[in-house]
């Protein structure tokens, strides 16, 4: 069964790239461009990993992160942040906050989206790669 | 006869007198003369002895004014100047009675001891003078605290006076007290003495008074400027006890009363954020200055000054300048998201257009000639955004330097708007919002750079889409509206673009214009985009010499308006 991944990213052209690169690898995708949304697709579509931006308009996703948290129905599911920011201080926070890792995008090509999310799934065939950003 | 006859006798001496009469006369002229003459010289001579001594005296004045011009105790000067007249005049002593808060005061200056008789029968001149002065017809003693400089009480000192001058000691109307000088023998019966100890008292008085009133008067202003300052000043003297605090300094510090504190107690007060006691005792030892920035007291960022104050090499206390770097920290945080968002702005194309062209490379088998379009076309816009962000940068720091400049040339407003409005109508159509343009009659041709006045016009309407398609309304009402409109005034042409967005809260309003301001805390900080647009438009605007402002739009949503001279 293909593995399902939620993307909340406001940026279309970033969103096209992830997408067409997650589903050429087998993944099942699905995209929500604002904040407000990003909780009921959660609940709705039940991914096995979300993708989720920091920088959303009007919301910022680390409240979101809390939020996904804080509800048992989607506590479980591992959330990478997603950020162009440089700022430690989020991306402490997102981590502190349950995130299961963060994804700086400018340092990454969607090729390498797949791995990322295969190590923290655990489907790696390399248990031992940790995550470099 | 051979004989002189006693006629002869007396012929001759007549021939005799008749010869020396004339000679006598002139004889006795002569002395009479040089009699008058010496008169004359011994007059001119004393006149000049006195004279001399009188000038003498008088050179002497500026001396004793320099030491009596930089106090401002009178009874210090008043001393000053007894003492002066027992060196310069011939007099046994000198001695002042005078009004103190709680009484009177009598102070004697003698060479040597006088007894008590003498002191009292000074006192008594002096105290009969003062009652005179001020119009007292009571025969009462007036009692006094009594002192003498100079010598002492002795039965074998000095026993009597001759002579007495005395005059009153006046600050303006005001009687303060009496000044006498006792003669020695008839040394006061002349009159230039009696005069020149009354000028040099004069002057003595209204200098001490003077430089007092002066003194009281810098010390106002000192202390006016001091308190009006951005900056906290703080002084402790060598006692290390706090002499000076101005008001910024308590605000600074949280100490708001008087109390005179000591270092240590200050150091309590800034609890352990700075060590001053350690400072000031260091500075006062090492007579160095020495800064510290930064220093977070109380919720504020300051940088402290501590200065030796020296007078003639000798540490007499350690002051401290305290400044406010809030603001500047303030600035410096603004600076630094500014930066990051700049830097996030950039990342974001860039990660698309490596991204995108890694796709289509690793996947171009795969790709159908529409995937490969998309990527293109994704690597294509990025690139754009990438030069808009680029342009805006450098157009921003252009306006903050001062070096942008626009070229004005014929340009016809009203048909500008027309032909921009055309290009965003299909992009607004495409988001569900009603575009408007509303322009007067007969626009005159006006003089702009029409590529900068197009940009202003993209800015303002690009922001209004943005804020109306975002906005609440979406959620409110099916369709946006934005109205652009131009009026047509006196010298100038108006250009308003409104939007029925969610508007902008007042403290934004004012800011919306400023840079760093901007990233920070406009709404636009949510949005993608430097949020230099406005800043561009803003400068574009101001080097046409017209304004631009924002207002709320009626019933909701925002009007940025901004004006072009015709010239």
């Amino acid at each position: 069964m293909k593995k399902k991944v939620l993307i909340v990213e406001d940026d279309m052209a970033l969103f096209n790239m992830y997408s067409v690169e997650l589903k050429i690898k087998g993944f099942d995708v699905l995209n929500v461009s604002d904040g407000l949304q990003a909780m009921s697709k959660a609940k709705d579509y039940a991914p096995d990993i979300i993708l989720l931006d920091i920088m959303l308009p009007g919301m910022n996703g680390l409240n979101i992160l809390t939020e996904l948290k804080g509800d048992s129905q989607t506590v479980d599911i591992p959330v990478i942040m997603l950020t162009n920011y440089g700022s430690e201080d989020n991306v402490k926070k997102a981590l502190e906050n349950g995130a299961a890792d963060y994804i700086m995008k400018y340092k990454i090509l969607p090729s390498e989206l797949s791995d990322k999310i295969e190590v923290v799934l655990g489907t790696s065939n390399d248990s031992d790669v940790r995550i470099a950003v | 006869m051979n004989e002189p006859s006693a006629l002869d006798a007396y012929f001759n001496i007549g021939i005799v007198l008749l010869c020396f009469f004339p000679a006598a006369l002139i004889f006795i002229k002569y002395k009479l003369k040089t009699a008058r003459l010496v008169k004359v010289l011994r007059e001119k001579e004393a006149a000049l002895e006195s004279g001399v001594s009188y000038v003498k005296k008088w050179q002497s004045v500026p001396e004793i004014l320099t030491h009596v011009s930089m106090l401002t105790d009178l009874q210090e000067s008043l001393d000053l100047a007894a003492g002066y007249f027992l060196r310069t005049v011939d007099i046994s002593c000198a001695s002042y009675l005078l009004k103190i808060s709680n009484g009177y005061l009598y102070r004697v200056a003698v060479l040597g001891n006088i007894t008590r008789g003498f002191a009292d029968k000074s006192r008594h001149a002096a105290s009969a003078h003062y009652r005179e002065t001020i119009g007292d017809t009571s025969d009462e003693e007036i009692l006094t605290e009594q002192a003498i400089t100079g010598g002492g009480l002795d039965e074998t000192g000095l026993s009597d006076f001759f002579g007495t001058v005395c005059i009153p000691i006046r600050n303006k109307d005001q009687v303060l007290g009496s000044f006498c000088v006792f003669g020695t023998s008839d040394s006061l019966k002349n009159p230039e003495t009696k005069l020149f100890v009354t000028r040099i008292l004069d002057s003595v008085i209204s200098a001490t008074l003077e430089f007092k009133q002066v003194l009281v008067k810098e010390h106002k202003k000192l202390d006016a400027v001091l308190q009006s300052m951005d900056e906290g000043v703080l002084l402790f003297d060598p006692d290390y006890r706090l002499s000076l605090m101005n008001r910024t300094a308590q605000m600074f510090l949280g100490i708001s009363d008087q109390r005179s504190y000591n270092v240590s107690q200050v150091s309590d007060i800034i609890k352990g954020s700075l060590p001053v006691q350690e400072i000031v005792t260091g500075v006062m030892d090492s007579k160095e200055p020495k800064s510290l920035q930064r220093v977070f007291v109380n919720g504020r960022y300051l940088s402290f000054m501590f200065l030796p104050v020296l007078i003639n090499r000798e540490t007499v206390g350690v002051g401290a300048v305290i400044h406010n770097d809030s603001e500047e920290e303030k600035l410096r945080n603004l600076r630094e998201d500014f930066t990051a968002m700049v830097v996030h702005e950039l990342r974001a194309p860039l990660t698309v257009i490596r991204g995108s062209a890694d796709m289509v490379l690793k996947h171009k088998e795969k790709f159908s000639p529409q995937d490969v379009e998309l990527f293109m076309n994704q690597i294509k816009d990025s690139a754009w955004d990438l030069l808009k962000i680029v342009n805006d940068l450098l157009d921003s720091a252009k306006i903050e330097s001062g070096k942008f400049e626009v070229v004005k040339e014929d340009c016809n407003i009203a048909a500008v708007l027309s032909q921009e409005i055309g290009n965003y109508k299909m992009f607004t159509d495409s988001k569900n919002i009603d575009l408007i343009l509303d322009i007067d009659d007969s626009v005159p041709i006006i003089r702009a750079d029409r590529e900068k006045v197009i940009q202003v016009l993209n800015n303002l309407l690009s922001n209004a889409v943005k804020f109306t398609y975002k906005g609440e309304i979406t959620h409110m009402a099916d369709r946006g509206l934005i109205r652009v409109g131009l009026r047509v005034q006196p010298k100038t042409v108006q250009i308003f673009v409104a939007d029925n967005g969610p508007g902008i809260p007042n403290e934004i309003k004012k800011q919306l214009f400023n840079k760093f301001i901007q990233a920070r805390e406009s709404p636009i900080s949510n949005e993608s985009g430097t949020g230099l647009g406005l800043v561009i438009a803003k400068g574009i605007v101001e080097a046409h010499g017209g304004k631009i402002w924002v207002e709320d739009n009626v019933p909701k949503g925002s009007v940025f308006i901004f004006t072009l001279p015709f010239k």
